[in-house]
């Protein structure tokens, strides 16, 4: 058998079920211990950065279909499917929190745009809590990790875990006078060239071919580990 | 077996290429940004990189630079790691010495095929 050497940094170690259901553990039944718990739900299943997630809003998550849709920068965004878990545990949310705005906000409330630094203190202390070292960038590992161990290949993370540069579509731009302001729908300024692209709930997810649905089947079960 | 770097800011990718590398054998190691890669080909030796292009701190065609413009590097094989609809960054790597590309995250026999081009 071959040996193999592995230096790989501790923030990109896998956490174990069992730990990843400690840090649920250690999230307590109020509304900030709730926020806290859909997070990690949301991180652990999709994959998605914090940066991602504080761009969510309402228009973003359709829990029929199973997909949600993650902004990357200003001109593109990506079609994320979503598992039972974590719908159940989002429509929780939802119903708890009745998030305005943005549905991982600054407060349970999602009046204002969280920063990530705040998301990533929410997520600090329910691991000081747990006992666990845990930062943001290990779920997207551990999520990978356990895909990979139930079969996945690259072919199939490519449809299931785009990566960010990955966008299914570039937005549409609408071309604007510059000025200095802030735009309601999209949270962005009015003053980028002149353009603000159209808000992601105006477009449609790809279609279920085969490799979609074998990567919703592999999501289901992710959502039994994890 | 080759003594491989994975540089990519996704710990997804990385973890990707990781998990299918080691299963062929391969010695791995991985780094965040063109700046982590740096230091670790200072500690050891290398025989191929598999490289993102869009990375905070260091980007990878910086890091394809500066690789080409040392002796100890230069014939280092680098595959760069794409994502679709980036073709100018494509050309632009092609153009500074890179010698492959793969979407990202790639498939096993993706990979595989590529490795074969590059490697003795």
């Amino acid at each position: 058998m071959k040996q193999v050497n592995t230096s790989i940094q501790s923030t990109d170690d896998p956490l174990t079920p069992a730990q990843v259901n400690s840090l649920y553990l250690a999230c307590d039944d109020t509304l900030d211990g709730r926020y806290a718990f859909t997070l990690l739900v949301l991180l652990f299943n999709t994959g998605l950065a914090l940066a991602d997630v504080r761009n969510l809003r309402h228009g973003h998550l359709n829990l029929e279909s199973k997909w949600l849709t993650a902004s990357h920068g200003l001109q593109r965004a990506r079609f994320v499917p979503i598992n039972s878990r974590l719908a159940r545990a989002m429509r929780t949310w939802l119903q708890r929190a009745k998030p305005q705005r943005y549905l991982f906000g600054r407060e349970a409330d999602g009046r204002a745009r969280a920063t990530v630094s705040e998301l990533e203190a929410r997520l600090q202390r329910v691991a000081m809590a747990a006992g666990i070292h845990f930062t943001p960038p290990q779920a997207q590992s551990t999520l990978a990790h356990h895909l990979l161990h139930l079969s996945a290949d690259g072919e199939m993370m490519r449809s299931v875990l785009p990566p960010a540069e990955h966008s299914h579509m570039r937005l549409p731009l609408v071309h604007l006078p510059p000025f200095s302001a802030i735009n309601r729908h999209t949270e962005m300024p009015l003053v980028a060239k002149g353009f603000i692209p159209l808000p992601t709930e105006f477009t449609q997810p790809p279609a279920e071919d085969d490799i979609i649905a074998s990567g919703r089947e592999l999501l289901e079960r992710i959502g039994e580990i994890l | 077996m080759a003594n491989i770097i994975v540089v990519d800011d996704s710990p997804i990718v990385r973890r990707t290429m990781m998990f299918t590398l080691q299963r062929y054998g391969h010695c791995v190691s991985v780094a965040a940004n063109g700046r982590e890669a740096l230091t670790q080909l200072q500690d050891q030796p290398t025989d191929l990189i598999f490289c993102d292009i869009d990375m905070p701190e260091m980007n990878g065609l910086d890091l394809l630079r500066q690789l080409r413009s040392e002796n100890r590097w230069q014939t280092v094989p680098v595959i760069m790691l794409t994502a679709s609809g980036m073709d100018a960054d494509r050309e632009e790597a092609e153009a500074e010495g890179a010698n492959g590309f793969l979407l990202k995250p790639a498939s096993t026999h993706e990979i595989v095929a590529v490795m074969a081009k590059v490697l003795p």
